[in-house]
């Protein structure tokens, strides 16, 4: 588990994104406070094992939200309605990602059990980047034409 | 394609995209159900059985495992096809899904195109 850092990761959430929703993502150079500022809807969702468990913690914010979800559903970007698909865009986001850490912590040959993403309010955002500045994991921003996507992580 | 499909999927997102899929296969809209776990699965196949079902398996309720498992116990689901589209990347899980019965694999994230594969697949393999 040590072995994923956020520049891997970063990686492979840019793949992930490309393959889902054809959203082209690159590093982005703005703080973990500036992207949050930004980010509107959060999720989170955990990862369980008998040696290892994380969680990873996605955050986007609303334009984001509005490119993924239209290309997803194969319409404009103008005719999302943002309100109404930000939360099972953000869950979706989580539950693909999460997937994804699952593989990288070796999920194909070990039973690692990924959980339901749950939606995180302000608040829960910013206990669990605290709990990653406090050194659990890391935090990686990620930068597309449309917006901001956070992801933090963290594992014991 | 006169084929009846049960997409079976916790995100609305997600069965859009699937729903796309399926009707750019060319399978009418009216044939087209969805789910949103495996519970109502096994509900909408009791009133009306589908010729291939589109299974998630992180899902509320029932997840798609537990669906599974449920639908190899009842024989008038036998002739139901099933085709994972899931995160779930662990060999042993879907060795035992394989096992009961499932033909079908597509990891997330996927490629709107790879879905339309499989859809093909399916319905070549539907016989």
């Amino acid at each position: 588990m040590s072995t994923i850092t956020a520049e891997d990761f970063q990686q492979t959430a840019a793949n992930a994104l490309e393959r889902m929703a054809f959203v082209f993502t690159e590093p982005a150079e703005e703080t973990v406070g500036e992207t949050l500022a930004q980010c509107t809807t959060h999720a989170k969702i955990e990862i369980t094992g008998d040696q290892h468990s994380a969680w990873v913690v996605v955050s986007a914010s609303r334009g984001f939200l509005a490119e993924v979800a239209a290309s997803m559903m194969g319409v404009e970007q103008e005719e999302i309605d943002v309100d109404e698909h930000a939360e099972a865009t953000v869950h979706e986001l989580a539950n693909v990602l999460g997937g994804e850490l699952v593989m990288a912590m070796g999920g194909a040959e070990t039973p690692l059990r990924l959980s339901l993403p749950a939606t995180l309010d302000d608040t829960g955002v910013s206990e669990h980047i605290d709990a990653v500045a406090a050194g659990c994991g890391w935090t990686t921003v990620l930068k597309a034409d449309s917006g901001f996507l956070l992801l933090a992580c963290c594992w014991r | 394609m006169n084929y009846k499909i049960l997409i079976v999927d916790d995100s609305p997102l997600l069965r859009a995209t699937a729903r796309r899929a399926v009707l750019q296969a060319g399978v009418p809209a009216a044939l087209v159900r969805e789910a949103r776990n495996g519970q109502e699965a096994l509900d909408a196949l009791a009133t009306d059985p589908a010729d291939v079902v589109l299974l998630d398996i992180n899902m509320p309720v029932m997840d798609g495992f537990q669906f599974v498992e449920h639908k190899a116990k009842l024989p008038a689901l036998a002739k139901v096809k099933v085709a994972l589209v899931t995160t779930e990347g662990n060999k042993k899980r879907l060795e035992r899904m394989t096992e009961l019965g499932v033909t079908h694999y597509l990891r997330k994230p996927f490629e709107p195109e790879d879905l339309r594969t499989l859809v093909a697949e399916l319905f070549g393999a539907k016989g």
